[in-house]
């Protein structure tokens, strides 16, 4: 879906000057969000001996104590990133109808996991766990398969991060700053306030992506009535091209026969929302479980912000937009360019700027606490203080994002782009033990890690089947070139492709079903769980559990309405 | 009146016939002792709940503390102490509108149309839309219908 190799250099250089409008409101945004990653560091910082104690839930999860609304900025920075804003709207001028897929799966993303969120949060909180690792080695007691759920997270993260610094980079290239040096800078900021400040930055950066975002999608809701005649006359352009095209290369409709394989795309990626580590990062830093559970409901919000953005792929065929070098991820920042103009124009892309740092930030931090917590303690030094804890949390941060820096740079952007295809199916690997863990502990350890060794490499096997088919059918790569696979490999004679992922689930969980069928016929010694049913009800103020949030603010403040 | 060790209950319903003379007393019952309290009460006479974790209002009715004794200690993983016992449901009928929310939106046949079109918008497009209205209402529905008042 994106034309690769092509030297963004010499894209660049096509590109009319004249930015200066632009290259102002993005350095001047740039100044502010220094300021405000650093200031973040100084904000609701608790006392030295509370930090002695909880270092790491204190830098890792903002001290767990976000309520409402910070919440719901820092899940909307979160998961509604930079690249999706530019991914969907490139999909859909691209393939039409079916890269509207973004929309369905975030749609049915909340309700799905709006039981099973809440229980993972009460669980962390009363056994003070930073991510899914620990979770599943105290259900469980396997340090092995906590270990496979740690590697398997971190992997599947790291592209996602490379594809941000991608979006950051289109950004850049767009108002004429392209090559490795500004990247790079912004980079350095991205690490600076990372590891300074932790998850507090990306929540207050958040606050000022949103307000830069609504700026934007007014500007352009204006701009659509008064410039391009509204839906009507976008739509007719847009059907008009499609019917232009060759047949399968976009469609106003679903064409039949794809229908399944949008509903298998959405309900993967909706499941494997929930279970990347910088969502459960930014989950976990909640203060209470209404807090996790408004923010489900609430956050929906983002998705109406998606689906317009999703729809400017229409805007960009009616307004006649052609991709600089071919690379349709310019769609996007080329259509603000020629409706907003200047200042409007610099608004939008500091918004997409800070849009692409706030995310690649809360993912390391999500993946650095994987390591910290279930490799390096797990496996390095089970004594760690939280101190030392923090500080390798921080290093691990840095390692993360300069590994994808390395991606971005050294490796071609359609690398990064198959890597994160990748990464999807890897991580909905980690779903029996994660997830379906959190309400029951039935499966039995060493079942669950054969079920996701065979998932992975059934997942794998499957992508790397897939050919990417470039104009007119040509066969352009033969491996990892897209995400659904065709079930005619089964020897079905249908022409129905389905989510990889979704099908290496399949295999998974029957591996993992019949293994611990055999484990439990056999009477392998299981695994303790160390969590009791109680654990995955506790909130916020139950007696016994003291977390950052009352050591920051005290408790005084969350007496229950009714005794006041 | 505490039940012997064997559960055996001295017959006083019985009846008048019952004389003691003509039965002499189980030897093997043990004499009663005094109630000695277990050398470790609940709570301990050390424990002092630190003071910002004293109850401000009664105690939750549903609330037991079956706990061990002492002192819960920081440093300790929380793992590793009995906490206490807050009974609390988490089933409700409301989950299933959450079921309508997540099956909806994938039957693509009901909204795969043109027509009718919103404000140029084809069916496909504002449908979609529509349901992220749908299930954020649904989500917010469930979500204060099943709220409980933290105790």
């Amino acid at each position: 879906m994106n034309a690769a190799g092509i030297p963004s250099e010499a894209a660049a250089l096509n590109l009319p000057t004249g930015h200066e409008e632009e290259l102002v409101v993005v350095g001047a945004m740039f100044v502010l969000v220094i300021v405000l990653g650093y200031a973040a560091s100084r904000w609701r910082r608790p006392d030295d001996p509370l930090l002695e104690r909880w270092g790491l839930e204190d830098w890792g999860l903002g001290g767990r104590a976000f309520g409402n609304p910070m919440q719901f900025f820092l899940l909307g920075g979160d998961l509604y990133t930079a690249y999706s804003f530019i991914a969907v709207p490139a999909l859909v001028y691209g393939i039409g109808a079916a890269g509207f897929y973004a929309v369905a799966f975030a749609v049915i993303a909340y309700p799905l996991v709006f039981l099973t969120v809440p229980r993972l949060w009460s669980v962390a909180h009363s056994h003070g766990f930073v991510s899914s690792a620990e979770f599943v080695r105290a259900r469980f007691g396997s340090p092995a398969l906590s270990l496979l759920i740690a590697v398997t997270a971190i992997v599947a993260t790291l592209p996602y991060i490379a594809l941000q610094l991608l979006g950051l980079r289109v950004v850049l290239e767009t108002i004429g700053m392209g090559g490795d040096l500004p990247l790079t800078v912004a980079f350095g900021v991205l690490a600076f306030f990372t590891f300074s400040s932790g998850l507090r930055a990306p929540a207050l950066l958040s606050i000022l992506k949103d307000i830069l975002l609504v700026l934007t999608v007014f500007m352009l809701v204006l701009w659509f009535t008064v410039a391009l005649g509204g839906w009507q006359h976008i739509f007719g352009v847009a059907t008009a091209s499609f019917a232009h095209r060759p047949p399968g290369e976009g469609s106003i409709l679903l064409p039949p026969g794809t229908q399944l394989s949008y509903v298998s795309l959405a309900l993967g990626s909706a499941l494997a929302n929930f279970l990347y580590p910088h969502t459960l990062t930014g989950t976990l830093a909640a203060r209470n479980r209404s807090t996790v559970r408004t923010g489900l409901s609430t956050l929906p919000v983002y998705t109406l912000l998606l689906g317009f953005f999703g729809l400017l792929g229409f805007a960009a065929i009616a307004a006649g937009i052609r991709p600089a070098g071919g690379d349709v991820s310019r769609v996007l920042p080329q259509l603000l360019q020629t409706s907003l103009n200047g200042w409007g124009a610099g608004l939008a892309f500091a918004a997409l700027g800070i849009s692409a740092l706030v995310p690649a930030s809360i993912m390391s931090i999500g993946a650095a606490n994987l390591f910290t917590r279930g490799i390096y303690r797990e496996f390095i030094r089970p004594d760690a203080s939280p101190r030392a804890e923090t500080q390798v949390s921080r290093i691990a941060s840095l390692l993360v994002k300069l590994g994808a820096l390395a991606v971005v740079l050294l490796l071609t952007p359609q690398f990064a782009v198959d890597l994160q295809l990748t990464g999807g199916v890897l991580i909905l690997q980690i779903l029996p033990a994660a997830a379906i863990g959190l309400h029951t502990n039935w499966f039995h350890r060493w079942a669950l890690i054969a079920g996701a060794v065979a998932g992975l490499a059934s997942g794998i096997l499957m992508l790397y089947e897939i050919p990417s088919l470039g104009p007119g059918g040509v066969v352009t790569s033969a491996h990892f070139g897209g995400v659904n696979w065709p079930l005619a490999h089964l020897g079905l004679h249908t022409g129905v492709t389905l989510y990889a992922g979704l099908l290496a689930l399949g295999v998974n969980l029957t591996v993992t079903v019949v293994g611990t069928l055999v484990c439990h016929w056999f009477g392998v010694r299981e695994g303790e769980d160390a969590t009791s049913d109680a654990d995955y009800l506790a909130d916020e103020g139950d007696p016994t559990i003291r977390r950052m949030a009352e050591l920051i603010d005290g408790p005084q403040r969350y007496e229950p309405r009714h005794a006041r | 009146m505490r039940d012997a060790p064997d559960g055996h209950q001295p017959p006083h319903e019985v009846g008048p016939s019952w004389d003691p003379w003509t039965r002499p007393p189980a030897p093997e019952r043990p004499p009663p002792v005094e109630f000695q309290p277990p050398p470790q009460p609940w709570p301990s006479p050390e424990f002092r709940s630190p003071p910002e974790f004293l109850p401000r209002s009664r105690p939750p009715s549903g609330h037991q503390p079956t706990g061990s004794s002492g002192l819960p200690d920081e440093h300790q993983r929380p793992a590793q102490h009995k906490l206490p016992q807050v009974r609390r449901r988490e089933r409700s009928r409301w989950h299933l509108l959450l079921l309508v929310a997540v099956v909806v939106p994938l039957l693509t046949p009901l909204y795969n149309r043109i027509s009718p079109e919103l404000w140029g918008l084809p069916f496909f497009y504002w449908c979609q839309m529509a349901f992220v209205v749908m299930a954020a209402s649904v989500t917010a529905i469930v979500q204060l219908a099943t709220r409980r008042r933290r105790p």
